[in-house]
């Protein structure tokens, strides 16, 4: 091992965590030598590390031994790297799921975004640090303000990629970080109601995710340069997108005030939306790939602007996966008559009778169906209708539940394949929070 | 020269032990540095590999065969994602070697300046060392009994870092 190049070694332990590394510093002079030389920091604070840390040990009768604080050793490990690039620390996710009498909210040791803490390391690597992730803990950050955000805007000036969760973000005056491409705020409390600061301050955002951000009121983002915007916030009154460049968009939300979108270089859009008060869509003349999921796709149709670029189109009625029909009946002539130019076709909903099959798309060359329920009789005939009326369609997947896969299945497939001899077939079937699967004849 | 055309051409390698290996120019090129070889025009026919054994070698040019002929991300936006898991597994089976192997393939693919390759390989030894003690570490390692902290350095490392071990 000690034979290897540096560039190789260095390689190597970029692809590990900051408690890897330290067990691997153990190991040899090679990689102690090493170390100083490593620009990253990598750690998450884990459950057993939560459980033995000084001020939870003391205060149990049973206290076997005492491990450093989470909070010293990332001053210590900062503080042994000559050049600091890129550090990321973490509270482990189990820690979120424990029941109240785990935690003291007064305690404040796993608190992140805690100011003190970070002016204990930040000055010191902030000339050359260019990613930085903070996931705070929840418990304890949530009562607590913290101005973190200035202080990185001060700091900071390099900054190309930043991500914080789970804190209560005060937000003053920024300072610009022209750097500054990614920026990621999940699970944050946010003082900035119109999201001001951020367009002034991040002026060369490329991708920016919002999720979960409570505080938002009437965001408003006009972001020159932004590639890519993901917008995951429940409630807010208004949300105005003004983005010249933006190739991708994705935006899920349930309760929704007036949505205003200008965004014409756009080429792929996931929208999620149960109900939209005001909806106001400027033409995209360049969108390839459309997702739409909602409970009331009747509704989304009815307002979205004819647009003659799109061929990918997924229409998904919302937890179609529990059976629910909701207002998601749709009429696929008007979907084409919306999307005219459609070659691929992607399906989620509960079974094909909520679907009006009665339309007629010459250009459809490849279609999907994800389906809850499955009756093959039904479905049989739904198909039967498409061929009919598809007389380009070479390619027809379907995805059913996993355990409504049984005999009648399987009878079904044989059927269709003897039907439909020359079609490209795919049977596959779905089940919650996995991936596909697919089977093979 | 007899080839009769450019797209089957052929390169010679040979390795330390002269064994030689004739291969498609194509498949040559996924080495940067042949590839620079070949078009500052400074490479022969055959071109010695003094310092690479054939084991490794043969290893080699099983790894850039695949990867030539495997579609490149950058030529077509839709690539064949059967293609794409096809190329994962192709890779996961390939590092399944021991590490004494592991170490000549990078020793090789970094003279040879294989990028994919290097990176398949320092993700192969992370992954077999992490969440591993010290210990196993030097053991999946092979690391030199010479290049051992002393007894009072490791002692008092471990002290320091005591949240790293369970």
């Amino acid at each position: 091992m000690d034979t290897l190049p540096e560039p190789i070694l260095f390689d190597i332990l970029s692809r590990l965590d900051s408690a890897d590394v330290t067990r691997l510093r153990l190991t040899s002079n090679t990689f102690e030598t090493l170390y100083p030389e490593l620009r990253s920091i990598n750690l998450q604070c884990t459950f057993k590390w939560f459980l033995h840390s000084s001020a939870r040990v003391s205060n149990s009768s049973n206290s076997s031994q005492t491990v450093t604080p989470f909070k010293t050793v990332v001053i210590n490990l900062i503080s042994d790297l000559r050049v600091v690039e890129s550090v990321r620390i973490g509270i482990t996710n189990t820690l979120r799921y424990l029941p109240d009498g785990y935690f003291d909210e007064k305690e404040d040791d796993l608190h992140l975004t805690d100011v003190d803490f970070i002016m204990e390391w930040l000055p010191r690597v902030s000339e050359t640090l260019k990613s930085l992730s903070i996931t705070d803990f929840f418990i304890q950050s949530v009562r607590r303000r913290t101005n973190v955000l200035f202080l990185i805007s001060v700091y900071c000036q390099n900054l190309v990629d930043l991500e914080l969760k789970y804190a209560w973000l005060f937000t003053p005056t920024l300072n610009p970080m022209p750097m500054l491409t990614t920026l990621t705020l999940e699970q944050v409390r946010f003082s900035d109601k119109l999201l001001n600061e951020l367009n002034e301050c991040f002026p060369n955002l490329q991708v920016l995710n919002l999720i979960d951000i409570s505080g938002l009121v009437y965001p408003i983002i006009r972001l020159l340069n932004l590639k890519s915007f993901h917008f995951a916030v429940n409630s807010w009154l208004a949300l105005t997108i003004v983005t010249p460049n933006l190739l991708f968009l994705k935006l899920e939300c349930s309760r929704t005030g007036k949505l205003f979108v200008e965004a014409p270089a756009l080429s792929e859009f996931h929208l999620t939306l149960d109900k939209a008060g005001t909806f106001s869509i400027k033409m995209f003349e360049n969108l390839n790939t459309l997702v739409l999921e909602s409970l009331h796709l009747d509704f989304i149709l009815s307002v979205f602007p004819v647009t003659y670029s799109v061929e990918n189109l997924t229409l998904e009625s919302r937890e179609w996966t529990n059976g629910a029909i909701g207002e998601s009946v749709y009429d696929l002539g008007k979907v084409f008559s919306i999307f005219p130019n459609t070659s691929s076709l992607c399906i989620k909903s509960r079974d094909f009778s909520e679907l009006d099959p009665s339309f007629n798309l010459i250009g459809l060359k490849t279609l999907c169906v994800y389906l809850a329920v499955v009756d093959p009789i039904v479905i049989f005939s739904s198909i039967a209708s498409v061929m009919d009326e598809c007389i380009c369609l070479s390619e027809v997947s379907v995805v059913i539940k996993h355990d409504s896969a049984g005999d009648a299945y399987q009878s079904f497939i044989a059927k269709c394949m003897a039907y439909w001899p020359l079609m490209k077939w795919k049977w596959g079937t779905w089940s919650e929070g996995r991936e596909d699967t697919w089977l093979s004849f | 020269m007899s080839t009769s055309s450019s797209s089957s051409k052929k390169i010679v390698l040979k390795s330390a032990d002269n064994e030689t290996f004739e291969i498609d120019e194509i498949v040559a090129l996924e080495s940067q540095a042949i590839k620079n070889m070949i078009e500052d025009e400074c490479a022969d026919n055959v071109i010695p590999l003094g310092n690479i054994d054939s084991k490794t070698l043969s290893k080699i040019i099983e790894y850039c065969k695949k990867h030539a002929e495997s579609p490149k991300k950058d030529d077509n936006a839709d690539i064949d994602e059967k293609a794409v898991e096809d190329l994962k597994s192709f890779d996961a089976e390939f590092a399944k070697v021991d590490m004494p192997l592991i170490q000549d393939i990078l020793m090789a693919a970094n003279f040879l300046n294989i990028d994919n390759l290097i990176g398949l390989m320092c993700r192969t030894i992370a992954d077999r060392i992490k969440g591993k003690t010290p210990e196993e570490i030097r053991k999946i390692l092979n690391i030199n009994k010479n290049d051992l902290l002393s007894p009072e350095q490791e002692a008092k490392a471990r002290e320091e870092n005591s949240w790293a071990f369970d």
